[in-house]
């Protein structure tokens, strides 16, 4: 349509007025029965077919009528004055930290929109966990507090220095003691303010506490070595690692960096050396390092007091009392085995225990003592400094304020009225407090019973620096200008304590300057380019444990006994939600459980059998009371693995006030915490009873066993050592395969991926990573209920089961079909039948677009919306896709995902992306997609394009290397390999070279481009039960 | 007009807030397209310049001669919009006012399009295919004889017929940039002397430009 026309668009589009904008969004002039379909009334519904379709021509008349003559008037605005360093579509990367991790911060026109591991971190250098690619949408957060608040009111930073300013005097004048409560502060710049300004206040005192403490470690280890610390483990560097209950890859302490150790010992390259470590874990609830365990034993949580004393006593030959196991035959069995093996590993070997009681650590230590882990995988002389709270400080703050001694309390990245065990005895001791003062950036649980809340930077606008390890520093720098009026926490603590230098930044940078950089020879501008220092590690000491463990074992055996009176239950961290800070990030509500596959919820873990002997089911919602009358109702999840007679309950849910993705979302455990012997415990008996109420948890997987089916394929070390294609399906002769296609050339490059399932530990993080990635949305938990989930990557959890005296399940996974007659393969309906759930083997493998070179998707698209590339990859046009859904329905894989709505344009998902703030977290090269089409992995097409085009212009080939996925990029155990398949030097290909691969489905004929290594089990086949 | 034609905007003119004359910089002038547009050799988008761009110039040419001796009411704008005092010199960022320009090529956001990989990888391999002349800019190709325009209008119809056919004609030159050696090298071994266009590497796949 040539035209001269000047304006052809009617004024109120020119205009943008409401109206218009509203009437066009609306696909349909008149409202369609969507609403009754979706609703109660289902299909059932009144408005009959008939109208639909009427209304359905009105609108594709108009839109077409509309269409011929009117598109949006769009407008460009440029910068007045552009930064030197933003070129508009070119992302620039800063430095900082997350959690005392240094990490990459992506930002596109001066939006943070991604985060990414620091390929200079050092000790940490692995990949990021789901909480740091998730923290990007927490900037963006609409429940977010705009300015301060003063009095309920909203205030300015003015006010609220004349406010608490007088306040402070006031506190001052009487006496009386103020107190900084914060969660861990490693940072050094915060410690100096928090100095400054005791010496401003000298009646201040720092209490630091943590949601999940490790108090016990610390205080075991002053106990044992008189050095109040939590160490730095190498499990890089144990053959055998032996853990009671500490969730090692995923909460413990380091997760993703323990985990990026521990791999190192199992994956690929290690057993191409020859060589895997070996891990028994024993526990109550099914962590995600119980899955990935060479043998895991359940055990009751009264039992792993016990069964250290047992091990202890096999290892040392002593006889103490308490390391009865009678119920317990298996794991009794087990730990005369271990014991053994420990021996055998002198100074490679590492122990262990998720427990916070002091007692049981130091019995840890005496342990880990005898084996001679000090100095090897336990180094005590290069501490961890992420953790630093002490529970017994903050209990004492409880009653300092409860009698009236505190006058002024600040909270500092804390929120103990929702977190902390004993909240009635702080909410009461709050209210006799005078000044209150929150850094919140939100009316929380604690901040709305606060008479100040100085709102806090988020830490992408933040100045910072962090202390993770002794001697590890790393900085944190903003990335954007504060986006609200808020002002950090630091700068605050500057004004009222009337320091010289108030300015943060420059504090950070004096404070660099005087005490950390001159040690190192390094200047500021050096830290802002590389982010982190770390001097080298000092030679870590030898330590032995000499003390009498005489009144340790009593402590612990009472514990033992107390717990062992009823129902025990654990209450732990989860993965997606960790301690609940980051509540309301949809991204982790929506991230699947790595275990239990459930989303935004939290529920009650029962093992098969014991919810049938109290005769629950699966959904049923039951009341869990302890003791002290707290009482809460949650859904029952069937958890195979779970140790008879416990129950496991996640931590983190059941905020009240955090903002509209994450208020009401499951319940609160942490009252179920209690406080005994100077530390807090994650155990404690309760009573179980039905409510005749059912919920269905939205779980994005209901199927568990992979049916004996080749998809999963596995073998045990021994095995592989023989025949390292063991379990592979590689040693049989390959069948001649015929071909309905024609093969397609791939001249160029070959884009294709290589998994590791004994490197993956089905941790997810590459899954929030995908999202932020691809802009995937979040569908809440009714439609991930009706399976409408959309993440691109999946992570399938398969249970089999070795059912006694029928074998080992591995030895039969690996022969499969052929197999020499044991086959203890467990079919989905036979899991309802089977008596003892306990020995579950667990395999995590990634799912995701297999980018088939046959693929049948591309065949039954009656569009061509799904196309074959030449150079490997299963394109998706989302502007051609009508919706038919067939390619969905023809997947093998089923990892094709429909858009059923406007997932970030409608008021019915008021998750997160449904305004416009949200949306800047959107990353802009890659299509939002609309409703009704079809998606699915692109294989990062953007970043394989961007990284062609980045070698094209410097006129260089492409290298291994320069194109990496941002699963891939996450992912702290290299567990995905992606590359150039025509290159036979990439990693990729070396990979694929590999005797343990094999394609999953493969028999289809389909020639997927992902293929997997089989999963090798370090499996002492004495230990089995 | 037909349904072909519908969403296809070629002279798309709209009135701008300024009346920027691309004839006067780019022709009379012959100011170099990238000393506004610096984005597009860097980058996917070409931007428009911020005003401090426009500064470099206008902070002393105001064109006073054809106003009488008063700045030009146009360059006026610039100075508005930054909040700038000619008369002192100074300015006050208080009263800044982003300028509001219309966008005149829309392309879909489903469509990815990257400046960049136009006017340097390919800049060569459009020059001849477009005839363009030595002291054309490769911009020329697309958006037509920019330094004749008094106001910028829309000269190619961007649709996707339009960027699939110079896909397909183009001859990549691809002597002199590593990067096509290997591909190329792979390539020749199938199409023994034939034409080597975006299209035969792969450039009309659905995934290439729709992502």
């Amino acid at each position: 349509m040539e035209s001269n026309k000047k304006y052809w668009k009617g004024l109120e589009e020119y205009k943008n007025t409401p109206d218009f904008v509203e009437n066009n969004k609306n696909e349909f002039a008149e409202p369609l029965p969507i609403e009754d379909v979706l609703n109660e009334a289902g299909l059932s519904t009144v408005t009959p077919r008939r109208d639909f379709l009427k209304a359905l021509g009105f609108g594709l008349g108009a839109v077409t009528l509309a269409a011929c003559q009117t598109a949006p008037v769009h407008k460009s605005i440029p910068y007045l004055v552009k930064p030197e360093e933003v070129v508009p579509g070119i992302p620039n990367y800063y430095v900082s930290s997350f959690n005392g991790q240094s990490v990459l911060v992506k930002t596109r026109e001066g939006r943070p929109i991604k985060i990414e591991p620091n390929p200079n971190a050092g000790t940490f250098n692995c990949g990021t966990d789901a909480q740091a690619q998730a923290s990007v949408l927490d900037l963006y957060d609409v429940s977010k507090l705009k300015a301060p608040v003063l009095k309920d009111a909203e205030s300015n930073w003015a006010e609220i220095d004349k406010f608490v300013q007088a306040e402070l005097n006031k506190a001052q004048a009487s006496g009386k003691k103020i107190r900084i409560v914060s969660s861990s502060v490693s940072s050094p710049s915060t410690k100096a303010v928090v100095a400054d300004f005791t010496t401003a206040y000298p009646t201040t005192k720092h209490v630091q506490y943590d949601a999940v403490s490790y108090t016990g470690i610390i205080k075991a280890n002053e106990n044992s070595f008189g050095k109040a610390v939590i160490p730095k483990y190498n499990f890089d560097k144990a053959d055998l690692i032996v853990s009671f209950g500490a969730d090692f890859l995923g909460t413990w302490i380091s997760g993703e960096e323990f985990t990026s150790q521990y791999v190192s010992n199992r994956d690929h390259k290690s057993l191409k050396a020859g060589k895997m470590s070996r891990h028994f874990q024993f526990e109550a609830g099914m962590s995600l390092t119980g899955t990935n365990a060479d043998t895991r034993v359940p055990v009751k949580l009264s039992e792993e007091g016990p069964a250290l004393i047992a091990l202890y006593n096999a290892i040392t030959g002593n006889a103490l009392s308490g390391a009865a196991l009678p119920n317990n035959v298996t794991a009794d069995k087990a730990l005369k085995l271990i014991a053994k093996e420990l021996l055998q590993n002198k100074g490679k070997s590492l122990v262990v225990s998720g427990s916070n009681d002091v007692s049981t650590q130091i019995l840890v230590n005496a342990i880990n003592s005898a084996i001679g882990s000090y100095g090897t995988t336990i180094d005590l002389d290069n501490p961890c400094k992420r953790y630093a709270g002490n529970d017994a400080e903050f209990a004492e703050f409880i009653n300092e304020m409860n009698r009236g001694e505190v006058a002024a309390v600040f909270f500092l990245d804390s929120n103990p009225a929702y977190d902390v065990a004993n909240a009635k005895g702080f909410t009461d001791g709050l209210a006799k407090v005078g000044l209150k003062v929150s850094f919140s950036d939100r009316k929380d649980e604690t901040s709305t019973l606060c008479n100040v809340i100085a709102i806090n930077h988020n830490y992408l606008e933040s100045w910072g620096d962090a202390n993770a390890y002794e001697g590890y520093y790393s900085i944190v720098q903003p990335t954007i200008n504060p986006v609200f009026n808020s002002r950090q926490a630091e700068e605050s603590l500057l004004i009222w304590s009337n320091g010289p230098v108030k300015e943060y930044y420059q504090y950070v940078r004096n404070n660099w300057e005087k005490s950390i950089l001159p040690a190192l020879g390094k200047t500021w501008q050096d830290v802002l380019q590389t982010g982190v220092f770390a001097s080298a590690l000092k030679p870590a000491g030898t330590y032995t444990f000499s003390l009498s463990l005489a009144a340790v074992i009593p402590s612990i055996v009472n514990n033992s006994k107390a717990l062992a009176k009823d129902i025990e239950l654990q209450v732990y961290e989860s993965i997606p939600m960790r301690d609940g800070k980051h509540a309301n990030n949809a991204f982790l509500q929506e991230l699947p459980d790595p275990v239990s596959k459930v989303t935004w919820d939290n529920y009650i873990a029962l093992a098969p059998k014991f919810a049938k002997e109290l005769g629950f089911k699966e959904f049923d919602i039951v009341s869990i009371k302890d003791d002290k009358g707290y009482e809460i109702e949650l859904p029952v999840l069937i958890q195979p693995g779970q140790a008879q007679g416990t129950a496991s309950v996640a931590l983190g849910y059941g905020r009240t006030k955090v903002g509209k993705a994450g208020d009401n979302v499951g319940k609160n455990a942490y009252p179920f915490v209690s406080f005994t012997n100077g530390t807090s415990k994650y155990a404690t008996t309760v009573k179980l009873s039905g409510t005749g109420k059912t919920e269905e948890l939205a779980q994005t997987q209901t199927h568990h066993s992979f049916e004996g089916r080749n998809i999963i394929r596995e073998a045990t070390f021994t095995e592989y050592k023989k025949n390292p294609a063991a379990g592979s399906g590689n040693d049989h002769a390959k069948h001649k395969t015929y071909d309905l296609w024609d093969k397609y050339e791939k001249p160029g490059n070959n884009w294709v991926m290589a998994i590791d399932l004994n490197a993956c530990t089905g941790c997810g993080s590459c899954i929030v990573a995908c999202n932020v990635e691809n802009n995937i949305p979040v569908v809440g938990k009714t439609e991930v209920r009706r399976r409408r989930e959309m993440h691109w990557i999946r992570i399938d959890r398969y249970y089999s089961f070795n059912v006694e005296g029928e074998g080992h399940a591995e030895e039969a996974h690996a022969h499969g079909e052929h197999g020499n007659g044991i086959n203890s393969v467990t079919k989905e309906k036979e899991i309802a039948h089977l008596d003892n759930l306990d020995n579950v083997s667990v395999v995590h493998q990634p799912m995701l677009c297999q980018h088939c070179d046959h693929a049948p998707c591309e065949t039954v698209c009656p569009v061509l919306a799904t196309v074959h590339s030449s150079d490997g990859l299963n394109h998706m046009a989302y502007n051609r896709c009508v919706g038919t859904r067939y390619c969905a329905n023809n997947c093998p894989y089923k990892v094709r995902r429909f858009n059923w709505f406007n997932y970030w344009n409608d008021s019915r998902f008021d998750n997160y992306l449904n305004n416009e703030f949200t949306q800047l977290v959107l990353n802009p090269d890659v299509t939002t997609r609309s409703r009704g089409v079809m998606e699915k992995c692109s294989m990062c097409i953007q970043r394989i394009q961007a990284g062609k085009l980045q070698a094209k212009i410097e006129k260089r080939p492409l290298k291994d290397g320069d194109i990496k996925m941002a699963c891939q990029q996450a992912c702290s155990a290299n567990a995905i390999i992606f590359g150039d398949g025509n290159d036979p030097n990439s990693e990729v290909s070396k990979a694929l070279r590999s005797e343990r691969i094999y394609y999953v489905l493969e028999e289809i004929n389909v020639q997927p481009g992902i293929g997997y290594m089989t999963k090798i089990r370090n499996t002492d086949t004495t230990v089995q039960a | 007009m037909g349904m072909w034609d519908t969403g296809v905007h070629t002279g798309y003119q709209p009135v701008q807030p300024i009346k920027f004359s691309h004839e006067l910089h780019a022709g009379t002038n012959q100011i170099d397209c990238q000393y506004c547009h610096a984005g597009a050799f860097k980058s996917k988008n070409s931007t428009i310049p911020s005003l401090n761009v426009c500064m470099n110039c206008h902070k002393s040419v105001q064109a006073t001669e054809k106003y009488d001796g008063e700045i030009s009411p146009e360059i006026q704008k610039i100075y508005t919009a930054l909040g700038y005092d000619p008369a002192t010199m100074t300015y006050d960022h208080s009263k800044e006012k982003p300028v509001e320009w219309v966008r005149v090529h829309n392309l879909p956001d489903f469509a990815y399009f990257n400046h960049s990989q136009h006017v340097v990888v390919g800049e060569e391999a459009i020059r001849k295919e477009k005839g363009l002349k030595p002291n054309e800019p490769v911009c020329f190709a697309c958006h037509g004889p920019v330094d004749t325009m008094e106001e910028i209008y829309q000269y190619s119809p961007l649709t996707m017929k339009w960027c699939v056919n110079c896909h397909k004609d183009t001859k990549l030159e691809v002597k002199g940039n590593a990067f096509y050696d290997k591909i190329i090298e792979a390539h020749e071994k199938i199409k023994k002397g034939e034409k080597i266009t975006p299209a035969a590497l792969g450039g009309l796949e659905c995934g290439k430009c729709h992502y």
